[in-house]
């Protein structure tokens, strides 16, 4: 439905867009995902037509839009700052788009109607923006960009400026929206939470280039870069040297231990990789248990107390004073291990992910 | 204590100091303006209107007082589109030589008017439309012009771009998008301008002077006129009917740029 093919962009001299290539299926909600700056909304912008490629073409239908102004594209957008105009009442706003395209008067009325229903802003129809809490104006801005039934919908981070609770109440709004209408999606965000929970497939982004391009689930259990693994979830980095290469994985050294992990390339002997741990993945040993594949004494650090979970910053000599994280779900052994005592930790070897280390940018 | 009520029988002495030496010639000439007597005075010789109705029946007042309103709307007209044009040019778009372009258009307030009225005298001259009443307004809106930028400037930076990328998102071509979007936006700075310069052409009389002749004349240009041969209390009258001008101009603006709350978002 939407195809990205080789685009670039540059301001001055900075690359924000560096060769980007990504499509998206019918249908599909699709979310780009990266840190400020990384160039998701530079991407975005440019697919909305506000900014114009350096190099490569966008092709919407199968159609290039190389030469197709912003107003002559069938795209709905929500706006990081929702753009919503402050002289128009919530249901002028919905109507501008159906005026603009020269819907029919009564057509106008109904859809008015139906969208504002669909946002669940019924009643609301004639206050003005300002008169809305930011919820509201969030779905009157969810409606405008809606009410053409444009075929594809783009959303610039509308949710980062609300607070958490009705973010996350929003997420499932706009999922539940998107779904009953249908419509293709492209959301830019840098919180991974509203990544995985809102989409069919996520781009990540670092520094101008695509990192991954997966369904949700891949991209969390198999980063393909040490970026991704480090941006996604609470992960432990620390570094290494492999000592041998196998069809299973490398064996890797750090410090004085030597462990099996998994990486999507072949390494070769003496390589110094970069190794990845997820928190959750790592287990808190009881005496006596000898169910991983790995296994160290470690110092704890920090106890962090999240509320519904603990997490356990510890320091572990034997590879090289390494600072890993762990997570404790279990409320019964909340507490139990405090600063400065000695635990023991384990991990299996499949959630060992080994990268090769990138080039300082 | 004695410090702080120093303090305040200070500020007190200016402030009534300041209040009474800018409002001390209005008051006296709304007072000497109702005079019975045959001379401006004040406090005026017992109370009547009779000078109002010698106004009245004084074409060479009432016929400069439309000429002046003719020339005000004239100039209202012309500095609206030049006004919001140049406005909206110089906040919202990168142009090249954009900080002389802004001094350019600012160039009016450093030139001192006689000069201006002399130059534009001339100028009109050649192009042979001296003498004629509408120029007299395109040089009053000429002398002014920054005040109504500088109005529809203020409003413009206000405005949040991404409106016109939500307008063009929503299908509005760029004509649409001024329209629609930034012509409102933008609205209460053109209101504000447009009295501005309405009553700033009301009043201007210098380069009236230059610009006018004796069937032309504006009412600035009139008072000055009558003073030079007898003064009477009907130029009270006629100042007053410019204070009360003015104060319906202030009147306008307050109850119209209190539309500006409506166009504020959020």
């Amino acid at each position: 439905m939407v195809d990205v093919r080789q685009i670039s962009r540059r301001f001055g001299d900075t690359l924000a867009v560096d060769d980007a290539t990504l499509s998206v299926r019918r249908g599909d909600f699709l979310t780009i995902l990266g840190p400020s700056g990384c160039g998701k909304t530079t991407l975005l912008r440019m697919i909305a037509g506000f900014l114009e490629p350096s190099g490569g073409h966008i092709l919407i239908d199968g159609k290039p839009m190389d030469d197709v102004p912003a107003h002559r594209r069938s795209i709905g957008m929500v706006f990081q700052k929702l753009a919503l105009f402050p002289h128009m009442t919530a249901a002028q706003n919905v109507a501008y788009p159906l005026k603009m395209r020269r819907f029919e008067r009564g057509e106008i009325a109904a859809r008015v109607d139906r969208f504002l229903k669909l946002v669940r802003l019924d009643g609301l129809g004639s206050r003005r923006p300002h008169e809305l809490s930011g919820g509201q104006q969030q779905r009157v801005a969810i409606a405008r960009a809606l009410s053409f039934s444009p075929d594809l919908l783009l959303l610039d981070e509308p949710l980062s400026a609300l607070d958490k609770k009705l973010r996350e109440e929003m997420q499932l709004e706009f999922r539940r929206i998107q779904q009953e209408l249908g419509v293709t999606t492209i959301n830019v965000t840098h919180d991974q939470r509203e990544a995985l929970v809102m989409s069919d497939q996520i781009v990540v982004m670092d520094a101008g280039r695509i990192e991954q391009d997966a369904a949700p689930e891949d991209v969390y259990q198999n980063p393909s870069t040490g970026f991704v693994a480090r941006f996604l979830g609470m992960t432990s980095v620390f570094s290494g040297i492999v000592v041998s290469q196998t069809d299973a994985g490398p064996t890797i050294r750090v410090g004085d231990r030597e462990m099996h992990g998994r990486a999507g390339c072949a390494f070769k002997p003496d390589d110094t990789v970069e190794c990845a741990l997820r928190a959750e993945q790592i287990r808190i040993l009881e005496a006596g248990d000898d169910g991983c594949d790995t296994q160290v004494v470690a110092t704890v650090e920090q106890r962090i107390f999240e509320g519904d979970r603990v997490v356990y910053q510890v320091r572990v000599p034997a590879l090289a004073d390494a600072t890993l994280y762990a997570f404790d779900h279990d409320p019964l052994q909340h507490r139990r291990h405090g600063v400065n005592s000695t635990i023991t930790i384990g991990w299996n070897a499949a959630d060992l992910f080994a990268f090769p280390v990138e080039p300082a940018t | 204590m004695t410090g702080s009520r120093g303090k305040s029988v200070f500020i007190w002495t200016v402030t009534w100091f300041c209040v009474i030496t800018l409002s001390a010639p209005t008051v006296i000439i709304i007072g000497a303006s109702f005079t019975a007597g045959e001379i401006i005075q004040f406090p005026p010789d017992g109370l009547s209107l009779r000078w109002y109705d010698a106004l009245i029946g004084q074409t060479a007042f009432t016929d400069a007082l439309w000429r002046t309103l003719y020339v005000s709307l004239v100039c209202t007209a012309v500095s609206i589109p030049a006004g919001v044009l140049a406005a909206l040019a110089t906040v919202r778009y990168r142009l090249r030589f954009r900080p002389a372009i802004q001094v350019y258009l600012l160039l009016p307030f450093t030139i001192p008017l006689v000069v201006s009225g002399i130059g534009m005298m001339v100028w009109f001259g050649e192009l042979r439309i001296l003498g004629a009443l509408w120029p007299v307004g395109v040089g009053l809106c000429v002398i002014n012009l920054p005040f109504m930028i500088w109005a529809v400037s203020a409003s413009a930076s206000a405005l949040d771009p991404e409106l016109e990328n939500a307008a063009a998102n929503c299908g509005a071509g760029p004509v649409m998008v001024f329209f629609t979007v930034t012509l409102p936006a933008v609205t209460p700075g053109i209101i504000t301008g447009a009295l501005l310069m309405f009553i700033l052409a009301v009043n201007e009389f210098l380069v009236s002077l230059f610009l006018t002749d004796s069937r032309t004349v504006t009412l600035p240009v009139q008072i000055y006129n009558s003073i030079r041969s007898v003064i009477t209390p009907d130029l009270a009258a006629i100042s007053v009917v410019y204070i009360v001008l003015a104060l319906a101009a202030v009147w306008l603006l307050d109850r119209l740029v209190g539309l500006e709350i409506f166009l504020k978002s959020r």
